[in-house]
């Protein structure tokens, strides 16, 4: 009959069909076994690397505009801003970089600044931060880092996490269980960076005694006869490097520039000659550094280089 | 009863053969998820080496800061610097 010949060729196609199938599953998990495992395991130490090196420099920026940044993490709720506020934000953050120089009246005044994570989320919510947030991300040196990082042992640290937010985040999306639970964290929730600027004392003498990215010991000699604010930051950003190189010297400027010698600018942006004298030594090194604030905050990384 | 029988196979015959292409997609796709891997594992590789060579040019000037005389570099090439 016609009919059971159909029936055994409609049955041999079926078998044909699910070996195919098998064969397609199996060439799936080879490529995933012997090709992408391999490839993540070596993304994993590459990132692991460059965490590490940023960590210097988010230390560095972190001296320069006094402030501490930390991460945090705020749950997709189909928010959807166009794109223009994160880009007058993200520029308002780069004006006033120096929080110190606008005068802030507000102690803890944080805002936001968004990082558009690599999954497409990019929404940007200015929300006011609660007041446990700030003072508990104020610290600038936390070993949250490496507590953080022993907790999520099993993969990549979060980049800038600190306490709070984590433990918010932990006690919220406790849906997922044990390392499923950061794997799934991950695709809800929009990276933030938070800044925080410190606190500031507010300086009879507007000076430049105030700017922590001086060198301390030119301006020794004028602390000496002014009231010390007192020192808000034990390290300026330019020691920064000199410690990074492991060479901590007391007596060496960072960039190997001893005590007694004015700092060098490039003269080519400022062209004024020195001046030797004591006191006409700070004007001009207040000259210099209206100079450079006048100028974009790439100035302030390039003073470091110049000899 | 045949005609019954004929017929649910052909309908396993159908979702059999849709399985097929949709197993032969995701072998496309998770194809493709290599290659892009491999890709962003260079990037990294990059940043990674990038960021590592930092603290050599922080030594590179620190020493050129601290000896204001001649310096000779004599690497295995032939080259020479002499600020």
């Amino acid at each position: 009959m016609s009919q059971l010949e159909r029936l055994e060729r409609l049955e041999q196609s079926i078998t044909l069909a699910l070996y195919e199938i098998d064969a397609n599953f199996a060439k799936c998990n080879r490529t995933v076994s012997t090709r992408i495992l391999p490839i993540i395991e070596k993304y994993t130490k590459n990132c692991n690397n460059i965490w590490e090196s940023s960590k210097f420099w988010k230390q560095f920026f972190e001296t320069s505009a006094s402030v501490s940044l930390s991460g945090v993490e705020e749950p997709v709720q189909g928010s959807e801003k166009p794109k223009e506020g994160f880009v007058s934000s993200e520029s308002k953050y780069t004006d006033s970089g120096d929080p110190k120089i606008e005068e802030d009246e507000e102690d803890t005044e944080t805002f936001y600044q968004n990082i558009p994570s690599s999954f497409g989320h990019e929404a940007f919510e200015p929300q006011e931060v609660k007041d446990e947030q700030v003072t508990q991300s104020t610290p600038k040196k936390d070993t949250s880092f490496e507590n953080l990082s022993l907790e999520n042992a099993s993969l990549t640290p979060i980049p800038a996490r600190l306490q709070t937010p984590a433990r918010k985040i932990d006690e919220a999306n406790l849906q997922h269980t044990g390392r499923s639970a950061l794997l799934h964290r991950v695709l809800d929730t929009n990276w933030h960076v938070q800044v925080t600027p410190h606190e500031k004392k507010k300086y009879e003498d507007m000076d430049i005694d105030s700017s922590p990215l001086m060198s301390p010991s030119p301006i020794a000699m004028k602390m000496e006869t002014i009231s010390a604010p007192g020192d808000r930051t034990s390290k300026s950003a330019l020691s920064m490097f000199s410690e990074f190189e492991h060479e901590s010297n007391d007596s060496l400027m960072p960039n190997g520039m001893s005590p007694p010698k004015t700092i060098q600018f490039s003269p080519h942006s400022l062209g004024d000659s020195f001046n030797r004298t004591d006191g006409e030594r700070s004007l001009s090194l207040q000259r210099k550094f209206d100079a450079l604030n006048d100028s974009n905050e790439n100035m302030i990384k390039e003073e470091s280089w110049e000899l | 009863m045949l005609n019954s029988r004929i017929a649910e196979k052909e309908k396993e015959y159908v979702s059999v053969c849709k399985l097929k292409e949709i197993s032969q997609e995701m072998s496309k796709k998770l194809e493709l998820l290599a290659q892009r891997l491999e890709t962003l594992n260079d990037g990294s590789e990059a940043v990674s080496t990038v960021l590592d060579n930092w603290p050599f040019i922080f030594e590179s000037i620190q020493l050129a800061s601290q000896h204001t005389g001649a310096l000779v570099r004599t690497p295995l090439s032939a080259d020479e610097k002499q600020p």
